[in-house]
Order: structure tokens, then C-alpha cells, then sequence
């Protein structure tokens, strides 16, 4: 099929310019959600205390476990709104408890150590951190989910142009990918065969990335039109939620205990085993809990919660597969997908890859874009796109690499820990790209920086081993989850060194064949013959030397 | 197990795609169009073992869409690496089958 001449030149340039200006914070986000399919095990990874088998811990009856938490709270002069317990999931891990700021509402939350029974508040946040990058948000500014929604949007008015532009030669070019020709014809090369190899991952995660961050807003918007003030109907065919809630009353109430509150859910939902207890009202007259948890079911359709009455018993709300409308069973896939809340490692592993290779695929656009303007001879210095892109390209492995040492390094008693870490990695991520602004060449920036980062992420699990016996080098009793983190690390620090040394290996050989072409030139003007033979390098200068 | 068994049966599939598909290979010596028939047919066997192969804890939609993922990373894998290190690319094509094949029974033994 090929497009009309107006069609193809309008839709490139969509898929030029799109790219060129969404291109870097999307590699950002995508290198942000490839680390973020190993959130679970990096947030046991991150802390020492969750080092423990999930058993310490699970030994206990949930209201035991609420209780020590609650003990430690005990001294505010007020119960907190909401209160919060998560269960260690998997074979290792602690048992979580939050409770709601008194002035702001935010959650404030702590491990229970299974052995000393102490409540430990939160000091480390990779693992979130990382995850809340890969959708852009920040407490400081929440907003920028939404930019992050509309960035999904446009990666994929991007892949639709890129297709559309690429239709014609598809199947011809399929397999077509030609590393020694010419600079642009590699990199146009490449870009096509990565976009194209990777479409399906592109589009299904971009379109379940956008639904999850617009979908709210999109729903919002058509609720009053659909449903007028029919607010119960909306809220129960929109969000799944019960049609009415009587908020909590003000009067002190005897609760149900979690163990009894659990007891119910698992008559109500046959199957179901606890995950966490999300408490509005504790020990107020109709306080409500939510009790989420795993049932038996495959992909998606393996989690459930119950909304109960925390005074009565009485259920509220089951939301499950088994009461789930179109709407509902709609939303549970597409988050379902996008979550991989599916398969096992091996599928997190491919996916991280494809996200890699995302990534690339959004640099090599960038990259195309400035050999095409270095055939129309705009060459000379690197321009702006070419450093920006070595800067936030590289720099983001060097940002991560960082952060991860910073979380081995600073001291777990260091006061507001987690907003130092944060400042390691913004520091690091605007080193580098200042870095990748002032260097002289692109390519030495890029071997340079993923040398660094891959020399940083070998030293993590060396620095790990100060914190804990339980990792690669630790010399106490070891926790799986923790071993295999250290070994991704080590793996990830030898991938980008392999990486560098390659990047290193070709811009030195670029500047040998820039070194036979000046020596060429100058035989050339002193008439010597016999050294212009030696000018035939099929590569082609590094076009980002100065 | 029976994951890794088939995504080495989907690098497999796209060795012989490629090898039956792909305008120049790096293979010693270029193909007859019998053999690219052949290698075609392969292919769409090999394609069916990787579909097969993956387990279907998860329903058979989501088994579908994890082959689809290991199909795209082996495609890309090859494609890219292929032009760049042929022979080492070829060997893994045909060590990769037997290995999904050995993975695959130890599975089912196990």
C-alpha cells in the first residue's frame, strides 16, 4: 500500500517532529518501567529489615499484627483517619503498616520487624521512586501523571505514523537490517527494524499506560452526561465501587477484629487469601475496611477486595471477577496487562528487554534525524539534539546507577534519607546531561557514561553487604529475593561495561579513519603517493567529532 | 522451565523465518527455493511449538501474549545480531531447538 504524496510527507513529519520533541523524557520513562517489573523484589532489595522469611512474620494473626502497629502510634493525640496493613507477599518480606497524617492525610508508613516487634518508619524509596518516575509523579507535583498520560498518547500517534510512513516496504524490508552501509541507512535500519520487531509491546503498553493515567479524567468527564446525578449507578458501573457509603460516624465503636473481618472475606470470596487492610474509621460507630486479596483465578482476574462494615460485618461491596460488569472486567485487563500481572519472570525479563529496546528505538530516531541533516551538510559541531540526546540517554543509567549507590551508602539513621537519595539521582541525571551539553563528542559521552553507570551498579552489591549478611556477599544467612537483586545489579553493571567498551572500541576506530583522512589530505598537498590507499574505511567519521 | 523451552523454540522460529524470508542472509551459501520452502514450513512448525509450549497458567490469552513478547525479543535479537555475527547467530539457531526440546521433556519429567 502506498500513501498519497501529502499523506506520507504530513504523517513523517508528525512522526519527525513527535519524536524529536517526546523522544528523551520517553526514554526516561521507559528505562524507569523496565526496573519498575522488578518493584517487588527491589523494595524487599532496598531494605535490610525486610530481609526475613515471610514466615517470621506471618506467624502472627493480622489484628496482632494492626496492633503493633497501632501501639506505635499510640502516642499522637489523636487516632489517626485511615489505617493501613499490608502482608509480606512471596517468600520474604515484613508486614507493613501505614497510618494517615493528622495535618495533611498523607499515608506515613513502617515496617514491623518480626523479631524485636518495633515499628521502623520508612527511610528507603527505590524501589517507589523509580516507579513513580516511570509515570513522571512527584508529591511536589502530582500533576505531571497527567503529562505522563498525554506523552503515552503521543508515543502512540507516533508508532501509527511510523507504521503508516514505513507500510509500503513492511514486508519487503521486514528482515532488513544493514550495519556496514552508510551512517543514515544504519540508523534508519535499525530504527525500523526495533519499531517494527517491537510493535506489539509499544502499543499495548502505551495504550495501557495512557487508559490507566486518562482514563479517570476521560471517565470524569462523561459521568454527568451518561448518568446525571445518578451518582450511585455512575460510581458502581464507572469505579466498581458500592452505589452509597455512609461515611464513618464520629461515636467510638467497638471494631471487628482483621481476623474476623478476614473470616468473613474468605466466606464471601471463596479462595480468597489477605494482601493488605485499608481501615477508614477504626474504632468509630460503621468504620469501614477494605480487605484486598489474591483468589484463585489466572492473569488479571487473580485479585479481589471486599468492602465491609468494620462495626457490623456487614459486606458492602465484593469486587471480583465473578461480580464484575463489562466496565469493570474492562479496567481489571487493561491494568492487568500493564502491571504483568501475568506469567513469571521470565515474562518480566523479556519485557524489560523490549522496553530497552524501546528506548533505542526512540534514540535512534533522534539519531536519524541528525544524520539527514548531516547529508544536507549541516554538520560541524554537535549540534544541541545530538548532545541532549548522549546527555539524558547515557545520563539516565548514570542517574540510576547513582541512586542505587546512594541508597548503599547513606547512612540508614540519616534524617529525611529519602529526599537525599531523590537528590543524588536529579544531580547526577542534570550532571550528565551538562556533561552531554559541554563534551565534545557525543559518542565519547555515551561510552563514558555507560562505562560509569555499569561501573557503579558492580559496586552495589559490594556496598550492599555493609548494610546486610543476606545478599551475594553477605556472610549470614542468605534471602533469595535479595541475592537475585545483587545478581540482576551485577548483570545489568557487565551489560552497559560491554556496551562501553564497544561505543569505545568504534569511536576510537573513527578517529583512526579521521587520522588516515587528514594524513590522505596531507599527502595529497605534498604530492606523496601511496597513502591515499589507506583512506577506504567503510565507517564513516564519528559525526558528533568536533 | 517450559518458558525457556519456548522462547528458545521462538528464536528457532525466527531463524528459520529469517532464513526462509530474508532478502540476503549471512549464511555460507544462498538458499534454493526448495530449501526456502522447507525452511518456511519449519518455521510455521517451530511457530506452533513456541504457541504450544508456553504454559497456560495464566488462561490461554495471556499464555498467547507472552509467546507474542518472546517472539518479538527473538526477532530483534536476530535481525540486529545477525548481519553483525552470523556464524555465532546460525549455531544458536540450531542448538536453540534442541534445547527447547531437552527443557521441554525435562518439564513434563519433572
Amino acid at each position: 500500500m502506498k500513501l498519497p504524496v501529502h499523506a506520507f510527507r504530513s504523517f513523517l513529519a508528525y512522526h519527525t517532529w513527535g519524536g524529536v520533541a517526546c523522544g528523551l523524557v520517553l526514554h526516561l520513562m521507559f528505562v524507569a518501567g523496565a526496573v519498575t517489573l522488578f518493584l517487588a523484589p527491589i523494595r524487599i532489595w532496598e531494605e535490610p529489615l525486610q530481609h526475613y522469611p515471610a514466615s517470621e512474620s506471618l506467624k502472627q494473626s493480622p489484628q496482632a499484627l494492626l496492633e503493633r502497629g497501632r501501639a506505635a502510634i499510640a502516642h499522637l493525640p489523636e487516632a489517626p483517619k485511615r489505617l493501613w496493613l499490608g502482608l509480606p507477599q512471596g517468600r520474604d518480606g515484613v508486614a507493613r503498616f501505614q497510618y494517615s497524617d493528622l495535618k495533611t492525610g498523607n499515608w506515613i508508613g513502617g515496617w514491623l520487624d518480626p523479631r524485636s516487634g518495633a515499628f521502623v518508619p520508612e527511610r528507603e524509596q527505590v524501589g517507589t521512586f523509580i516507579y513513580h518516575l516511570h509515570y513522571l509523579w512527584h508529591p511536589a507535583l502530582p500533576e505531571l501523571e497527567y503529562l505522563a498520560g498525554l506523552l503515552g498518547v503521543a508515543f502512540l500517534l507516533l508508532v501509527t505514523t511510523g507504521v503508516l510512513i514505513h507500510l509500503k516496504d513492511l514486508v519487503k524490508n521486514f528482515f532488513q537490517f544493514r550495519p556496514r552501509g552508510p551512517r543514515k541507512t544504519f540508523w534508519t535500519d535499525l530504527h525500523n527494524v526495533l519499531g517494527v520487531m517491537g510493535l506489539p509491546f509499544q502499543i499495548l503498553y502505551c495504550y495501557t499506560g495512557a487508559m490507566i493515567v486518562l482514563g479517570p479524567v476521560l471517565l470524569t468527564g462523561i459521568t454527568e452526561p451518561v448518568f446525571g446525578r445518578d451518582v450511585a449507578t455512575a460510581n458502581h458501573v464507572v469505579w466498581n465501587e458500592p452505589g452509597k457509603i455512609e461515611p464513618p460516624g464520629k461515636e467510638p465503636a467497638l471494631s471487628l477484629s482483621l481476623d474476623e473481618v478476614l473470616a468473613i472475606a474468605k466466606r464471601e470470596v471463596p479462595g480468597f487469601q489477605p494482601i493488605s487492610f485499608g481501615m477508614q474509621g477504626y474504632q468509630k460507630e460503621h468504620g469501614k475496611v477494605r480487605a484486598y486479596g489474591s483468589v484463585p483465578g489466572s492473569g488479571p482476574s487473580r485479585y479481589a477486595n471486599l468492602l465491609i462494615d468494620h462495626q457490623t460485618g456487614e459486606v458492602l461491596h465484593v469486587d471480583s471477577p465473578a461480580t464484575d460488569l463489562a466496565s469493570h472486567a474492562t479496567r481489571r485487563w487493561v491494568t492487568g496487562i500493564h502491571y504483568v500481572y501475568f506469567g513469571n519472570n521470565a515474562v518480566r525479563v523479556l519485557l524489560a528487554l523490549l522496553a530497552l529496546a524501546g528506548c533505542a528505538t526512540i534514540l535512534t530516531g533522534n539519531w536519524i534525524w541528525l544524520a539527514k541533516r548531516k547529508a544536507r551538510g549541516a554538520g560541524g559541531k554537535p549540534h544541541l539534539l545530538a548532545r541532549l540526546t548522549a546527555g539524558v540517554g547515557a545520563g539516565t543509567f548514570v542517574a540510576l546507577a547513582a541512586f542505587f549507590v546512594a541508597s548503599r551508602v547513606l547512612p540508614m539513621e540519616l534524617p529525611d534519607r529519602i529526599n537525599t537519595e531523590q537528590l543524588c539521582f536529579f544531580g547526577a541525571l542534570l550532571g550528565s546531561i551538562g556533561w552531554g551539553l559541554f563534551a565534545r563528542s557525543a559518542l565519547a559521552v555515551w561510552w563514558q557514561q555507560l562505562g560509569l553507570a555499569g561501573l557503579l551498579l558492580l559496586i552495589v552489591p559490594l556496598l550492599q553487604a555493609r548494610l546486610t549478611s543476606a545478599g551475594l556477599f553477605g556472610g549470614g544467612p542468605r534471602i533469595t529475593t535479595v541475592m537475585a537483586v545483587d545478581a540482576g545489579l551485577l548483570g545489568c553493571g557487565v551489560l552497559l561495561l560491554g556496551v562501553a567498551w564497544l561505543l569505545r572500541r568504534r569511536a576510537a576506530r573513527g578517529e583512526s579513519a579521521a587520522v588516515s583522512e587528514e594524513a590522505d589530505a596531507s599527502a595529497a598537498t605534498s604530492g606523496t603517493p601511496g597513502a591515499a590507499g589507506v583512506s577506504g574505511s567503510e565507517l564513516d567519521a564519528d559525526e558528533e567529532r568536533s | 522451565m517450559r518458558e525457556l523451552a519456548a522462547i528458545f523454540m521462538s528464536f528457532a522460529t525466527i531463524a528459520a523465518s529469517y532464513a526462509a524470508w530474508a532478502r540476503t542472509t549471512g549464511l555460507p551459501r544462498q538458499l534454493a527455493p526448495q530449501q526456502r520452502s522447507a525452511l518456511a514450513g519449519m518455521a510455521v512448525l517451530a511457530l506452533i511449538a513456541t504457541l504450544s509450549l508456553w504454559p497456560r497458567t495464566d488462561g490461554l490469552a495471556m499464555a498467547l501474549l507472552s509467546s507474542l513478547f518472546a517472539l518479538c525479543f527473538s526477532s530483534t535479537l536476530f535481525v540486529v545480531l545477525e548481519p553483525l555475527a552470523p556464524r555465532v547467530l546460525w549455531r544458536a539457531a540450531l542448538v536453540a531447538p534442541i534445547l527447547a526440546g531437552l527443557l521441554a521433556a525435562l518439564s513434563f519429567l519433572l
